[in-house]
């Protein structure tokens, strides 16, 4: 397994908002040859690439960008989204604040491609030093003339807003994203309408991720068929994986989509568990995937073969528990944080996660019953099922699947205090 | 930025501050309130209800869905933690 530097190629050699040394190493080539092919060609070559998008979903870019380019008349929106809130991952801040251009520059293409005057990029707030450097980005990139009118003497004009997230995880959701920016309390609203028929002020509207975005000048600059040449079958290019939890050496890395197995990426990169104990369990896809243990660890890093293990690569967070930890006290974790993350608007994940943290307390405080096991793999699967936005249908995922992989560990909570 | 260095940084609340920073982010808008509301938070360390009223009166939004807004967000201080 080898680290391929595709996207991340520049970070660390620039110093940003530095644009001359963006410049010296092929930075604005995709943004020229975009601006003389034409939006629909841009579209086009993004649906051929096969990029899909990095930030939990998964949903095809190209599409995406050609319906709202559909839209012809009135204004419509893109924004970046770099609110980057999901537990253990942390790979779009090696962006934004190494190689920031790269990030401009698909941005710019996507506003050009769709047709949006206005963008937004919408940073995590706790990213403080990062939104500085947006700020001067944003300035520096008015006075080369990549923002405003007329870019690089085309027709085009596009403005960006940087906008620093309140702190709150509902907001990386995109329709919670929007209401923020609509000046309304953050919460997810039912799909349809998508954001891409009624967004931002009820206008066609464009949310990408941070490394989405970033994919694009790559693509173009590279050529479909070299970008295509990476990666597998139905996922081509490469991927950020942010790797955490208990490993000697955590970090972001960029690997080739599908060049390795999981239990391989652990041992390799992370230089095995930090205590030397076999792994008990690893969430492939933040803090609300399912786990994954023993032989399924074996799973190729592709999302599709990620699924069949049993969970799903979500944002690429990898993080590794080892053993010697129980389940009950890695999902009372987790449950402590979506508790206090979720937005109220729907009633089962605003009710739910109470209910399951709870339930949880209580086992794991020593006073569980067989009954209350009982009790939350219905109320998991209730919130599952029926819940408004994403996070309320994933955060109890990993609860069922420790429930599954793990029953000993809450019998033996159960029985410290009957015994 | 650290905690105390914010502090040290946030003003009290003047009318000449705050059309600066109006005229800062081009003139208030629909489009650039809630970035325009983050900056005055982190101008004032809060956003005075006169501020409330005024981006009401100028955005042709209802005061309540402003308050609404704010308080639903962790990091906002409004109305009687600014001491109005």
């Amino acid at each position: 397994m080898k680290e391929i530097k595709l996207l991340t190629r520049r970070v660390g050699t620039y110093e940003p908002p530095d644009l001359k040394g963006y410049e010296a190493q092929g930075g604005l080539v995709a943004l020229k040859k975009a601006l003389a092919m034409g939006p629909e060609s841009v579209i086009d070559e993004i649906k051929r690439a096969g990029l899909v998008g990095r930030g939990g979903a998964g949903f095809p870019t190209g599409p995406k960008w050609a319906m709202v380019a559909g839209e012809k008349q009135g204004q419509k929106y893109l924004i970046c989204n770099a609110e980057e809130g999901e537990v253990g991952t942390f790979k779009d801040k090696v962006l934004l604040d190494g190689d920031p251009w790269l990030v401009l520059e698909g941005i710019l293409i996507g506003a050009f491609a769709v047709g949006a005057e206005k963008t937004y990029i919408y940073i995590n707030g706790e990213y403080d030093q990062t939104i500085e450097l947006w700020d001067r980005l944003v300035v520096e990139a008015r006075k080369a003339g990549l923002l405003g009118d007329d870019i690089l003497g085309s027709k085009l004009s596009v403005d960006l807003q940087v906008v620093k997230s309140k702190g709150l995880y509902i907001t990386g959701e995109e329709l919670a994203l929007i209401s923020s920016l609509e000046m309304r309390r953050a919460a997810s609203r039912l799909k349809p309408p998508y954001p891409t028929e009624k967004g931002l002020f009820g206008r066609p509207t464009v949310v990408n991720n941070v490394e989405t975005l970033a994919n694009v000048p790559v693509i173009l600059a590279e050529g479909v068929e070299a970008y295509r040449r990476l990666g597998v079958e139905g996922e081509p290019g490469t991927r950020l994986f942010s790797l955490s939890g208990d490993v000697k050496k955590s970090g972001v890395y960029e690997l080739e989509i599908g060049s390795g197995t999981l239990a391989e990426f652990i041992e390799e990169f992370g230089g095995g568990t930090a205590g030397g104990r076999p792994i008990k369990a690893v969430q492939p896809g933040g803090g609300t995937s399912r786990f994954l243990a023993g032989d399924s660890l074996k799973c190729k890093l592709t999302a599709r073969a990620i699924l069949q293990a049993g969970s799903g690569i979500g944002t690429a967070g990898v993080i590794v528990y080892e053993e010697g930890k129980s389940a009950v006290d890695i999902v009372k974790g987790l449950i402590e944080f979506y508790g206090f993350e979720s937005c109220g608007r729907c009633a089962p994940c605003r009710i739910g996660v109470v209910r399951i943290k709870e339930i949880i307390d209580k086992v794991f405080g020593g006073e569980g019953t067989d009954e209350d096991l009982e009790q939350l793999r219905q109320i998991g699967k209730a919130c599952v099922a029926v819940s408004t936005c994403g996070m309320g249908q994933a955060f109890p995922l990993p609860v069922l699947s420790a429930l599954e992989l793990f029953p000993q560990d809450f019998e033996a909570a159960i029985e410290k205090v009957s015994a | 930025m650290c905690v105390s260095e914010e502090l040290k940084n946030m003003k009290t609340f003047d009318m000449q501050t705050y059309q600066n920073l109006i005229k800062d982010v081009g003139g208030l808008t629909v489009e650039n309130l809630f970035v325009f509301l983050c900056k005055v938070q982190e101008t004032f360390g809060c956003v005075p209800n006169e501020v409330v009223r005024d981006v009401a009166m100028k955005t042709g939004f209802s005061e309540a869905r402003i308050y609404g807004a704010l308080t639903s967000y962790r990091e906002f201080k409004v109305g009687r933690e600014c001491g109005d």
